[in-house]
């Protein structure tokens, strides 16, 4: 009787009769245990882990400021929900909310100040949100900090994780079934009630996962000249979507920081989803007071990291039996810091706005990317691969070639993210309206001697410098003949798209009737691409 | 008197100068912070804070008075914190016997958190000393929080003041109010309120009236800073003003 997402087609008589089974049912049939701080009220508040880094975030202030926004759009939301607004939601809190995203506040905000009622309702959950709030601002903070190199950044991030999963109120790092999650009968309630409201939900969903990659491996001024591209994209888009099929998933936006820290990215997306249960179940009305709190508990229970301590993440074709309920840890093959998406085969998911890809091929050629036991730093089996930002969806390709390529057949500003021979250093190409690129390395050159797709990571290729291009030739006596190129040269080529590439032919799972309109009444959008 | 001005006004320039950028702290209430009410809210537990503050005293029929006062709080366990603190006083013509002529150990326990219909309980325990006035004594603090409206907060503070000279008990109690001011708009502000009751002195029937308004203002990340007036009514008439900055460490 637990319907996967739609429209609800449970009765209240349902509802009042067998709710205890349903929450049941929602762990998978398994009734989870309620661990002993669930049943404290305290505040329990703990403090964040002491280093030089905290408020790095206030470097980038916009960035910043939009972050500490995203607090008081969750408080107010939650506040109306539960103090009996539903019915303001769209009419007066959204307008009220997105007034307060146009002048974000200065400060870190403290939520339980704007939304009283519903910390006090929902202490739990509170802890829990606030706990995983913390690790998502001190990870920023972190690689925000221009006082240390690359390699004690990825040590704090570590020690960060380590710190955060220690505490009663973490969530799971294993991938979790998407799918299963929003599974529920009240599943996709509050995305079809309040389509406006949940933009802005998604929104900031967004923004706390597509920084990531912003961050990741570059320095500050990068990170800033970056946040100019993804900041406008955030206010001018991403807050006011309605066509999103799902919420937003740090794998698909930061693929780069999910490959390296698959345990935060997983964490991040198992609070997203929290986040929407909690949303849905508040949304719907056939559920009693008493009934939410316990659907609410429940769905907290779902994704903590003591429901699924002895649990380990698989990967999609090591699978025999799949697991059932809550304990399906499987992962697309080639992406461990995802959890198992509707429909998803393999490492085949779907994506709104760009179709069914495949995460082990490259974006643009659809070659594999190079098998490697063991991924380098930058989130790449090598130095190369590289990840193109475009139009709020991340693609991630096998060179800079397809990446250079794929950035001209994009419209709008793109930001290209690229390896370089220095695993601590990431070419970040940004470019304007007219496709002109501005580079955070000025004396970065490149290697373009375009051959087969499947050996590009030989022939395609970025550096620092051009000592770094010398040394490379060196090493590989058959491009002796090849010239360094400066980007203006290199941003200037185009090879068109390659033989290669294939291109998913599956109906969206989500919308398995093409002409059904999402909830805003419109279709999903597709690609668009052109030709510089 | 004016040198320890001097002296804290350029402690409050430093620290603000010197201060990065703190959460936004309405729930987090402290004593002379810059009413005489706290709320029921401990640090979190590994966190640390610095206070200082300034009080000037009108009293009718005395010199000014002056007084400082740091604090050093640290969140020790999970719902529970201690303070340590100094509170020296200065009057105009001459300086009071000692620098740290008042010190203090407090631990405030939240109890229980606040319910639905249910405030929120803490006690603070306070071991005070004061040198001037050859004064020890505990100070037992009951606190209760209860949300109202929309942002707004109602704060009870009964504090029993027990001599270990064995002079009696003496009560001070508040009635406080405090709410984010501009909510949910603007939230770096935090109005205080409160009416407050006090006995003379040990063992004394007489009860002093009073009155409070002041403002917590978030002026970076990690700092707020205080400003408040109080009023004592009935015999004895005082008039003070409050300044203090909390920097969170």
């Amino acid at each position: 009787m637990l319907l996967a997402g739609g429209e609800p087609k449970v009765t209240s008589a349902f509802f009042s009769t067998l709710m205890p089974l349903a929450l049941a049912l929602a762990s998978g049939g398994q009734a989870q245990e309620k661990p002993d701080w669930m049943n404290r009220r305290t505040e329990d508040r703990l403090s964040y882990l002491r280093g030089p880094y905290n408020r790095s975030i206030d470097l980038i202030p916009e960035f910043a400021r939009d972050m500490y926004a995203t607090g008081v759009g969750h408080a107010l939301a939650y506040e109306a929900l539960v103090r009996g607004r539903k019915d303001r939601l769209e009419s007066q809190v959204q307008p009220q909310i997105a007034a307060i995203l146009r002048n974000p506040p200065r400060f870190l905000v403290d939520e339980a100040a704007i939304s009283p009622r519903f910390s006090t309702r929902f202490s739990s959950l509170e802890k829990v949100f606030e706990w995983a709030h913390t690790l998502h601002f001190q990870t920023i903070d972190v690689l925000a900090y221009p006082g240390w190199d690359f390699q004690r950044k990825e040590e704090e991030i570590q020690r960060l994780w380590k710190f955060y999963s220690a505490q009663p109120f973490a969530l799971t790092g294993l991938p979790m079934n998407m799918d299963r999650l929003d599974g529920f009968s009240w599943s996709g309630l509050f995305r079809s009630k309040y389509p406006k409201t949940n933009a802005l939900f998604w929104g900031y969903h967004w923004l706390q996962t597509a920084n990531y990659d912003m961050l990741y491996g570059t320095a500050l001024a990068s990170q800033r000249e970056q946040y100019a591209v993804l900041g406008d994209r955030y206010r001018t888009e991403e807050l006011t979507r309605t066509d999103r099929d799902f919420m937003p998933m740090t794998a698909e936006i930061s693929p780069r920081f999910a490959r390296r820290f698959p345990q935060i990215a997983n964490a991040f997306d198992n609070l997203h989803m929290l986040h929407d249960n909690v949303n849905d179940i508040l949304a719907d009305d056939r559920l009693t007071e008493s009934q939410k709190d316990q659907a609410v508990d429940a769905a907290i229970i779902n994704v903590l990291a003591s429901t699924h301590r002895n649990c380990e993440p698989v990967a999609a074709d090591e699978v025999e039996t799949v697991a059932p309920g809550i304990h399906d840890h499987r992962h697309p093959n080639s992406m461990p810091g995802m959890g198992w998406m509707k429909g998803s085969d393999g490492d085949e998911m779907f994506m709104t706005g760009m179709g069914w890809m495949d995460m082990s091929e490259c974006a643009h050629c659809s070659v594999s990317f190079p098998d490697s036991p063991k991924l380098t730093a930058t989130g790449f089996a090598g130095p190369y691969g590289a990840t193109v930002s475009s139009n709020g969806w991340t693609m991630s390709v096998r060179c800079v070639l397809c990446a250079r390529d794929m950035a001209s057949e994009s419209i709008g500003r793109v930001i290209l993210r690229a390896a370089t021979e220095d695993p601590s250093r990431i070419l970040v190409l940004i470019s304007d309206e007219e496709g002109t690129f501005r580079s955070n390395l000025p004396e970065a050159v490149f290697l373009d001697e375009p051959a087969e797709h499947p050996e590009c990571e030989s022939w395609s290729r970025a550096f620092t410098n051009r000592a770094a291009f010398e040394r490379y030739l060196k090493a590989n006596p058959g491009f002796q003949s090849a010239q360094p190129l400066v980007l203006a040269d290199w941003a200037n080529r185009y090879n068109g798209k390659p033989e290669t590439y294939r291109k998913i032919s599956r109906p969206n799972p989500y919308r398995p009737n093409p002409d059904r309109l999402n909830p805003s009444g419109t279709k999903s959008p597709s690609l668009e691409v052109r030709s510089r | 008197m004016i040198k320890a001005f001097k002296l804290l006004t350029a402690a409050l320039g430093l620290a603000l100068c010197a201060t990065p950028a703190l959460a936004s702290d309405h729930g987090n209430l402290d004593d002379a912070r810059p009413l005489r009410f706290e709320d029921v809210a401990p640090l979190p537990y590994g966190s640390r804070e610095l206070q200082f503050g300034l009080r000037s005293s009108l009293i009718r029929g005395q010199r000014p008075l002056g007084e400082l006062r740091g604090e050093y709080k640290v969140g020790f366990a999970v719902n529970r914190h201690f303070e340590i603190g100094f509170d020296p006083s200065f009057q105009s013509g001459r300086r009071s016997e000692s620098a740290f002529d008042a010190a203090y150990f407090e631990q405030l326990r939240q109890s229980n958190p606040e319910g639905t219909f249910l405030a929120s309980f803490g006690l603070a325990y306070r071991l005070e000393y004061v040198r001037e006035q050859n004064e020890d004594y505990l100070r037992t603090r009951f606190i209760a929080d209860k949300q109202t409206g929309d942002y707004g907060r109602l704060h009870v503070n009964v504090d029993g003041l027990t001599s270990l000279q064995s002079r009696g008990t003496a009560w001070d109690i508040h009635f406080g109010y405090s709410e984010p001011l501009g909510a949910p708009r603007h939230l770096e502000s935090t109005l205080v309120a409160e009416f407050s009751g006090r006995t003379a002195g040990f063992g004394s029937s007489d009860w002093i009236p009073g009155a409070g308004l002041g403002i917590r203002k978030q002026v970076s990340s990690l700092g707020t800073v205080d400003f408040g007036v109080e009023l004592d009514f009935g015999s004895v008439r005082a008039f003070r003003l409050v300044l203090g900055y909390t920097l969170g460490l």
